[in-house]
């Protein structure tokens, strides 16, 4: 009976003291890491929007977004938009959608006259990695600039195809082996980003 | 995300052949290395990492969502979910020592072997980051310990197969071990366009 | 002296936990793709492999036998957390491309084997460099297979482009298959320059 009683609070102890230590690290660093996240959300921002030099510093994409970059929300979700400073008229937002294996997300940057594709980034994703991981390529991400998007049409908005296969506009090569992942991607824009330029139809400012 | 019994289902596959747990991700290497040397005892401790996997699986997801993510404690997912297939283990190996002492003395020592296999902690990090459902993550597990069969399975009859072959003394055991997986890995690379869904 | 150099040098070497022992090589092919990576993951496991072992030895004599396993593991998760936690504060992104492989350093049997085979048994302070020594071995092989892998498989180092663009990448380097090989060659190389007592038939 002792011998359970020693075990039972031994285990009590060691798991408070387990439980104390990390969770006292995690108060001392919450900050630096909310500071993380949102420095990863502008850089991605101005990345997708194509006015973010090589080899930015943090201070430096904290100034860029400062000055180049206002927040704005429409029906509960947020764009970014470019301020007059910033000498391009843009507007990001982000996408996220089911890829093969998890989550995809990224930032799209549109022209909001024309919402033709300013730049294309993917943020997160656990596509597998020679396949549908090259989405992360800079091949495939630029296939989609310039590529004029209509959330009106009826048809996909962005299709992609096998390599070799392009027909209209707004095709695009899919991934050799990553049929899946590919077909994700499309189901992304005709849903997700489909739904963001609606919204940006609806309220233009 | 779609929490559709179809994307359990492509998932369920996918775990086992297209992105096999142990041949493409790399969880499970060590029992996968060492049991591998008798067909038996890999075929025993596939179908106890199935059960397992499967049921922790599902018992971390209800932890995660349930009780981690409510009160904040996230970041303790690591000792939580460790803690939850210990105590599962502890538990499946109490109840069959007593109910079923048969199968516990054939099992026996792979049920704590399986507390520290990676393959089981690992799909349950693997569900938390893609962020599946319930079903998702069952099926993930279920087709996660399949895939492990599979591969444990194949490996073990390979490895017979070789005995009377002279491999050199430098890569006896481990190393040929490792190629045969090498190789078996490359068949697997080719799954990789077999899965398609409507 | 002597005696602990040369325990330490045989933990890294003799030893090695990676091609001799055949430990921890879930993470010896999961991060060994890139430089970076490798680098991070191995002073992580180093970082726990030595502190697990120094605190399970400090708490071996009042740890309560039935519960020893648990114990451990507890130990460990916690130390594995705690690098989560520093990671995410000071490398975020390293910290999201090892992704779910920190988690895994908690089933890395390295540890879990060094604690039950030595730090259960001995006092604290060889019990830390016999974890050190472990890591220090897991660090040389990873970063000599992940050298290899990076540069075939991607043609840079540490992220640095080193190979032209018209090189074909070896892409099988950075996935599974190459993985497998690499650490079957090291393995080769490791069983020769240096044989161990006895040769084991597959």
């Amino acid at each position: 009976m002792v011998k359970i009683i020693r075990s039972v609070v031994f285990m009590l102890v060691l798991s408070a003291i387990c439980t104390a230590v990390p969770a006292w690290l995690k108060e001392s660093t919450e900050e630096r890491v909310r500071g993380h996240e949102l420095l990863k959300t502008r850089r991605n921002v101005l990345t997708a929007m194509k006015i973010l030099p090589d080899g930015a510093t943090p201070d430096m994409i904290n100034d860029i977004f400062r000055k180049s970059v206002i927040v704005q929300e429409r029906n509960g979700r947020t764009f970014w938009a470019t301020t007059p400073s910033a000498n391009t008229e843009l507007i990001a937002f982000a996408i996220g959608g089911p890829g093969f294996w998890g989550p995809i997300e990224g930032v799209v940057a549109v022209n909001p006259e024309t919402y033709g594709i300013v730049g294309v980034i993917f943020t997160k994703h656990s596509e597998t990695p020679g396949l549908g991981g090259r989405i992360d390529e800079s091949w495939f991400k630029d296939q989609f600039t310039d590529l004029l998007l209509d959330p009106m049409t009826e048809e996909p908005m962005v299709r992609l195809m096998a390599p070799g296969n392009r027909s209209r506009p707004t095709d695009v090569d899919a991934i050799t082996g990553a049929t899946e992942t590919s077909k994700k991607i499309q189901h992304l824009f005709d849903n997700d980003v489909r739904a963001a330029l609606l919204l940006l139809k609806d309220e233009p400012s | 995300m779609n929490g559709s019994t179809g994307s359990a289902l492509v998932i369920f596959f996918a775990a086992v052949f297209t992105n096999n747990i142990v041949l493409t991700n790399f969880l499970g290497m060590c029992s996968f290395l060492s049991v591998s040397r008798a067909v038996k005892s890999s075929i025993g401790l596939g179908w106890a990492v199935v059960f397992v996997m499967t049921t922790t699986s599902g018992i971390n997801w209800l932890v995660y969502h349930h009780i981690l993510v409510p009160l904040d404690l996230v970041f303790l997912r690591f000792a939580v979910f460790i803690v939850v297939i210990a105590g599962f283990v502890q538990f499946v190996e109490i109840i069959m020592e007593r109910f079923t002492p048969a199968l516990y003395f054939a099992l026996g020592i792979f049920l704590p072997l399986i507390t520290v296999n990676c393959a089981v902690l690992g799909v349950a990090l693997f569900m938390v980051i893609r962020d599946y459902s319930f079903l998702e993550s069952v099926g993930y597990g279920l087709g996660g310990g399949l895939g492990f069969l599979v591969a444990i399975t194949i490996l073990a009859a390979l490895r017979w197969r070789i005995r009377k072959s002279k491999v050199i003394p430098a890569l006896q055991g481990a190393g040929i071990s490792v190629i045969l997986a090498g190789i078996m890995a490359l068949g697997f690379v080719a799954f990789s366009g077999m899965i398609s869904i409507n | 002296m002597n005696e602990r150099t040369r325990i330490f040098l045989d933990g890294i070497f003799r030893q090695n936990a990676v091609y001799r022992q055949i430990l921890g090589i879930c993470s010896t092919l999961a991060v060994t793709n890139l430089l970076t990576n490798t680098l991070v993951m191995s002073v992580g496991l180093t970082f726990v492999t030595a502190m697990s072992s120094f605190t399970v030895s400090l708490l071996r004599k009042i740890t309560p036998p039935r519960i020893r396993m648990m114990v451990q593991v507890m130990i460990i998760a916690t130390y594995v957390i705690v690098v989560d936690l520093i990671l995410k504060a000071y490398l975020p992104d390293i910290s999201e491309r090892l992704g779910p492989y920190v988690g895994l350093i908690i089933t890395n049997c390295i540890i879990m084997g060094r604690a039950e085979a030595f730090a259960a048994k001995y006092p604290p302070w060889p019990s830390f460099l016999d974890g050190l020594a472990m890591g220090l071995g897991y660090t040389l092989v990873l970063m000599s297979i992940a050298l290899v892998r990076e540069i075939l498989g991607f043609g840079t180092l540490f992220g640095f482009l080193i190979l032209p663009e018209q090189w074909t990448r070896w892409t099988i380097m950075a996935m599974a298959p190459g993985a497998f090989f690499m650490l079957g060659i090291v393995i080769w190389i490791m069983n020769i320059i240096d044989p161990p007592e006895k040769i084991e038939s597959s």
